[in-house]
């Protein structure tokens, strides 16, 4: 049996679509309550993930927890538990959002006396306000994220998976977006996202870093940018040359990328770094250099880089 | 509940869908208009050109038949044979008759007076009806010929051994193609709807990924797919009966058997239709590759393989066998079956028969696979 502290656990979990496995073999738990992130490049098996623990897909093996129930086994009983949101916002646009609201009412277990609490509920949460009745295909991307997220909280399901929930929202509304799952997560929802906007990652309280389907690292934001190696920041005169300039030496100094106007190097251990020299020997001049703790970003790209290699 | 939530959802979906409302309002009256009044299959008015050589006023009396008959008109009176040629090459005309210059002399030998006829095979159906036309006028001009002829030698023409032939059409004894058109377009719009449009609701939620909400909230697909397909149903039987009403009524096409048996003829038929349609949305992914699917598999073969314009008997071997498993020529016997002869099941049965099997078994088979590709 799963602990009331955990919601979602999974062993071994794996998805195969013919030859190509999309999930290999993830095993990980996820805290009730928290927000846990799924960060990884596009086709790394985060939606895959997402949908086997949704029900969605069956996995072709290992073993999972939700809410209680067994994975793959106890289908009905999870998807009555949960709520999940996909990318696609999964709305019907020829619906009013009242409408919507209506029918997802209807499909999810509440008792009938409480649909139109439920929905007033909702209504409000999602500040749609004298829009209700607009087809949800004319309403703003940020208005439909909210309804489509209020959709999938009409039951009060105790585990909500997003998937890339924010995809294509302007960034007001994806902050308040991330107001609304704060708010959850207070109130004791475990919220499950994915997503490949590092600053999204920021907001977990867990991130699981993905890729090729495999699970490459779990830890809080901090702790996984602590984990990385020191970077190099410098800032130099004619950035781009000297971006260039860099680039052709990684093999000598390590990965430079550029941050805005300025280029962070991770710098290859045992490797003397002699930036200057290269630098001065282009024509450009060296402004400043100091050493930084990586972003998440840098974090990611380094993890993901040597595997690629 | 979910099943009424799905249901009235989708209700609401359809009278929001601007094509889907046209669909189901105004194509089957249009259609029924269109081959009622439009497409007729009665041919009458050939226009003909003739060219007399003979100028004598024995070849004119034949013309004279020609003109009378109400089938053919004499559009054209040609003065040489290249004219003939320009004007079924511009297809003026369908039909060119030729009398000869020693066509009166032979006739008043009593010899026997050779005719030529040119028909436009281009337009082979319409040709083969004119020439019939002309042989049957030719032929009752040359008995009145002989009957003259006869009386003039004073023989009595009846004490000639004869057949007289008395052929009498039955259950549509004027020949009216609205009556036989009825039942096929009411084939057509049931397939169209049927299939159509449920494959066009259900691959719309495989499009716009509503279908994967779906799926992760408890809704089972049994109660998903008799959701979706109903309100459908409810909205194709209306239309059935709004055709048969309006041929009824509007048209005058008799309903000579039992209307408790066409409205369940209807049901059977629509089943096969829906089943084409889940089959569709089951294998498709895009509206566009199923609306293509049904328009193969189930549009198609309903008009062209189910005897509705075409007559199954004159179709090569391997067409007929293909037409054995199209449901609408069934349903079109039935249909033609019960408004025109008034027959019931004890002659109706195999059709029935089929139309369960064929309908229950598709939509069986295509729900199943469709459940697999959601589970």
């Amino acid at each position: 049996m799963q602990s009331p502290e955990i919601s979602v656990q999974v062993s071994h979990l794996t998805k195969k679509f013919g030859d190509f496995t999309a999930v290999d073999d993830i095993s990980f738990e996820v805290k009730t309550g928290e927000v846990f992130g799924f960060l990884g490049p596009n086709g790394a098996g985060k939606s895959t993930t997402i949908r086997m623990l949704c029900g969605i897909l069956q996995p072709t093996g290992g073993t999972g927890m939700v809410g209680g129930y067994e994975l793959g086994k106890e289908s009905s009983k999870i998807k009555a538990t949960i709520g999940y949101m996909s990318q696609k916002f999964s709305l019907y646009e020829d619906l009013s959002a009242y409408e919507n609201l209506d029918f997802y009412s209807g499909v999810y277990p509440i008792p009938r006396g409480q649909r139109r609490q439920r929905i007033q509920e909702a209504l409000e949460i999602s500040r749609l306000g004298d829009r209700q009745d607009d087809l949800t295909g004319n309403l703003p991307g940020g208005l439909k994220q909210r309804l489509a997220l209020v959709c999938s909280l009409l039951h009060h399901p105790p585990v909500l998976f997003l998937d890339e929930p924010t995809a294509g929202v302007d960034p007001q509304s994806r902050r308040n977006f991330w107001d609304l799952i704060y708010r959850l997560s207070e109130s004791g929802t475990t919220v499950f996202v994915t997503t490949h906007y590092m600053d999204e990652a920021e907001h977990c309280d867990r991130i699981a870093l993905i890729d090729d389907g495999k699970l490459i690292k779990i830890d809080t934001p901090k702790k996984l940018k602590l984990s990385g190696s020191r970077l190099l920041e410098i800032e130099c005169s004619d950035w781009l040359k000297a971006f260039e300039i860099l680039r052709k030496n990684e093999d000598t100094i390590g990965e430079a990328a550029l941050f805005g106007k300025k280029i962070h190097i991770m710098p290859r251990t045992g490797a003397a770094p002699n930036i200057d020299e290269l630098l001065s020997a282009a024509g450009c001049r060296l402004l400043s250099q100091k050493e930084v703790l990586p972003s998440l970003e840098d974090i990611f790209v380094a993890f993901l880089r040597p595997e690629k290699k | 509940m979910r099943f009424s939530a799905i249901f009235i959802k989708e209700a609401i979906l359809i009278i929001r869908d601007r094509r889907a409302l046209f669909l189901t309002l105004v194509f089957p009256v249009f259609m029924l208009l269109l081959y009622s009044y439009g497409v007729t299959f009665d041919i009458k008015h050939v226009p003909i050109a003739i060219l007399d050589y003979s100028r004598t006023q024995t070849s004119r009396n034949l013309i004279q038949q020609l003109k009378s008959s109400g089938y053919l008109d004499v559009d054209y009176i040609v003065n040489n044979y290249d004219e003939i040629d320009r004007l079924l090459t511009e297809s003026k005309i369908t039909l060119a008759v030729i009398l000869y210059p020693d066509f009166a002399e032979k006739v008043k030998k009593g010899e026997t007076a050779p005719i030529q006829v040119i028909a436009n095979g281009s337009d082979a159906n319409t040709g083969s009806v004119a020439l019939g036309y002309q042989a049957g006028i030719l032929a009752s001009y040359g008995i009145d010929l002989s009957t003259q002829k006869l009386l003039k030698a004073g023989i009595q023409p009846s004490s000639i051994p004869n057949i007289d032939e008395r052929a009498r059409m039955w259950y549509n004894p004027e020949l009216k193609s609205t009556y036989f058109v009825v039942p096929g377009v009411i084939a057509i719009v049931a397939m169209l709807l049927g299939s159509l449009l449920t494959a066009n609701s259900i691959v719309r939620e495989k499009e716009s990924g509503t279908i994967e909400m779906l799926i992760s909230t408890p809704v089972e697909p049994l109660e998903l797919i008799v959701g979706k397909i109903a309100p459908y149903v409810v909205v194709a039987f209306f239309d059935i009966i709004l055709v048969m009403g309006l041929a009824n009524i509007g048209l005058g096409v008799p309903i000579r058997g039992s209307i408790a048996l066409l409205l369940g003829a209807s049901f059977l038929y629509l089943l096969c239709a829906l089943g084409f349609g889940l089959w569709a949305s089951a294998v498709a992914n895009t509206v566009s590759t199923a609306q293509f699917i049904v328009a193969f598999t189930g549009l198609l073969p309903s008009i062209l393989l189910s005897g509705f314009i075409f007559p199954i008997d004159s179709m090569p071997r391997v067409v007929q066998i293909i037409t054995y498993i199209v449901p609408a020529r069934y349903f079109i016997v039935i249909m033609r079956g019960i408004f025109l002869k008034g027959v019931g099941l004890n002659i109706l049965w195999p059709q029935f028969l089929f139309l369960l099997v064929f309908g229950v078994l598709l939509v069986i088979i295509s729900a199943k696979r469709f459940k697999k590709r959601i589970d």
